[in-house]
């Protein structure tokens, strides 16, 4: 519908033309009868010329339970208003990411990190194409990038994006399921075309990138850029309440219970809801309000508990954030207290990743034993180990979370001067320290 | 065994190369490396406890290529039980269809080979737990079956469900 099109454009910087496509028209290419409710083609002007672009928003709730609404349904305001699911499909490249939005801006990006469709030395047809040379006999294949989501009662979000190459066609890539095992159901989003020749190589760009998004269905939107996480705990180091349940779970981890408090946003102690665990039992319950968006939770662990943060507790944070409790991601902190004087707050500085790491290991008890019995075992190189030193746990707890590419930073406080500092590994599996300045 | 160990060697090489070609910074590896992990076959087989009418079994049995969340393959151990209480089976885990993902109740990578920390499913409670079993190779056809709260499990707005359906501190007999 292109006499609906909108421009819109900044003096001096990219473009945009967005363009509604009437869904299930018979002569409109298969890529374009993306699952969706309403969509627009997205034309981004960039240095280097024109990117093209699929947007599929989800205003409704269809199957596969991607969703989404808008205060005005006509553009530009829907553009503006939009909240909730947009798959964005990168005609170019056939990469497909999904984004949600609120009141029209991109708040993160769901799958797996929106990973590209790396076709090597391939030739794409009708995009980036150039004729094989030398060729002699050529076959035409397909790479297609699936989205996997998992039907009622399951639970959303649980959806995965993968990719796979058919000869000729799109094949469901029925070995891969999530936690619905034969449920699973398979959405074709795009796919490109290529071809393999004898006696010769495509020259396609291979490196598969679908192109920076500014993040905007709206291009005047800004983005929120994520706080280092060592701003963000030196802020919260600062609020007396958090402070002052941090002193009291220091105490406690003298005792035989776990306690913990949950906070939100308002920063006085009145939101604060601190919860008993069971004297005796390595347990606690965290009770909050679920209508007021949490900004951390704390915990202790006394004598017989871990070091660091459990496969449980890692759950916990991933539970509230997928159950849409945290009010910002990029802020929040689990933060733990210990009996052999360490203190551990953990944050999430790669969402796309950490989402990823949770749709493995941490979506249900089952994920986690399976991430206890790898990692958190009682023996020498276990986080698990009681008898090594609190240093051996917390690099142990480093390597499984960089080894499994977690999206999270740790951060240890130095109980004396009450600072934080960073914690890594490096190539060599060495703990490194970047203090909080 | 040789053949066994032979095979648990080969499997343990081929996900250690697996790991390292996807992460070309390849660090330890899951599981404590390469390391070599021990069999603790003799924990393989069928475990009974009695107690009047009451009768806890398990059958324990060795997948050299168990699934991971991670889609890696792993040698474990793993677990089925039943729990019969004044006759009755309150719960058990043997009837659970094959095409189940989590159709075990008991899992784990053996680390030593005369102790099993397995992780444990509450059926009827649905949480899980942490068991320990413990052979002394003196009595090897005793198992001593131990259960306890797993490290930090949190819950969310719901009071922790406190305690299990099953006796936690047992010993079983192995059932020849």
């Amino acid at each position: 519908m292109w006499q609906e099109a909108l421009i819109k454009t900044k003096p001096g910087a990219e473009g945009y033309v967005f363009v509604p496509v009437r869904p299930q028209l018979p002569s409109q290419p298969y890529a374009l009868q993306t699952v969706g409710e309403k969509r627009y083609l997205r034309f981004k002007r960039t240095y280097s010329g024109w990117e093209c672009s699929l947007l599929s928003f989800f205003y409704r709730a269809p199957q596969n339970k991607l969703r989404g609404s808008a205060a005005t349904p006509g553009m530009p305001g829907f553009l503006k208003t939009y909240s909730g699911d947009v798959l964005i499909g990168y005609l170019g490249t056939g990469r497909v990411v999904l984004y949600k939005y609120k009141n029209g801006s991109r708040e993160h990006t769901y799958g797996n990190g929106g990973t590209s469709l790396r076709p090597g030395q391939r030739t794409l047809t009708g995009n980036t194409a150039s004729s094989p040379q030398g060729t002699t006999q050529c076959v035409e294949y397909r790479a297609c990038s699936w989205l996997l989501t998992c039907p009622r009662p399951y639970s959303f979000p649980e959806f995965q994006i993968v990719h796979n190459d058919g000869e000729g066609t799109c094949i469901e890539p029925w070995g891969t399921t999530l936690s619905c095992g034969t449920e699973t159901v398979y959405h074709l989003g795009a796919w490109n075309t290529y071809r393999l020749c004898d006696g010769g190589e495509g020259d396609g760009d291979g490196d598969g990138d679908g192109g920076d998004d500014n993040g905007d269905i709206d291009p005047d939107d800004d983005n929120n850029p994520p706080l280092p996480p060592c701003e963000g705990m030196n802020a919260q180091n600062q609020i007396p309440a958090f402070k002052a349940a941090q002193n009291e779970l220091i105490a406690k981890t003298s005792g035989n219970a776990e306690y913990s408090y949950a906070f939100n946003d308002k920063h006085d102690f009145s939101t604060y809801v601190g919860t008993p665990g069971i004297p005796g039992k390595p347990v606690v319950s965290m009770i909050y309000d679920k209508s007021i968006p949490l900004d951390g939770i704390s915990h202790n662990h006394y004598v017989e508990c871990l070091d660091v943060h459990s496969g449980g507790d890692l759950k916990a944070m991933f539970d509230i954030m997928k159950d849409g409790h945290m009010r910002d991601d990029k802020a929040f902190t689990s933060s733990l207290f210990t009996q052999n004087g360490v203190d551990y707050s953990i944050m999430i500085t790669n969402y796309n990743q950490f989402l990823n790491f949770g749709s493995i290991w941490l979506h249900d008890v089952d994920a986690v034993i399976s991430l206890e019995n790898l990692y958190y075992y009682d023996r020498p190189g276990g986080i698990g180990y009681k008898n090594s030193a609190v240093s051996a746990s917390e690099k142990a707890f480093l390597s499984m979370l960089d080894q499994n590419g977690a999206g999270i930073t740790i951060l240890k406080h130095d109980r004396a001067a009450d600072t934080w500092t960073t914690l890594s590994v490096n190539d060599q599996n060495e703990v490194v320290s970047t203090p909080c300045l | 065994m040789m053949k066994n160990a032979l095979l648990l060697a080969l499997l343990l090489a081929l996900s250690a190369s697996s790991f390292a070609q996807r992460n070309s910074a390849a660090k330890a590896a899951p599981g404590g490396g390469n390391q070599v992990l021990p069999l603790a076959s003799s924990f393989l087989g069928t475990w009974e406890w009695h107690s009047g009418t009451d009768v806890f079994r398990i059958v324990l049995t060795r997948d050299n290529a168990y699934p991971a969340p991670n889609g890696k393959l792993y040698s474990v151990i793993l677990g089925r039980h039943s729990y019969a209480k004044n006759g009755v089976v309150i719960e058990e885990t043997f009837t659970k269809s094959p095409s189940v993902p989590k159709e075990w109740s008991l899992l784990t990578i053996p680390r030593e080979e005369w102790r099993l920390v397995m992780g444990f499913m509450d059926q009827t409670k649905q949480k899980s737990g942490s068991a320990e079993l413990i052979i002394n190779p003196n009595t090897p056809n005793q198992l001593s079956f131990s259960l306890k709260e797993t490290m930090g499990t949190v819950s969310l707005n719901t009071p922790n469900v406190v305690g299990f359906t099953i006796p936690t501190a047992m010993t079983l007999t192995r059932v020849p």
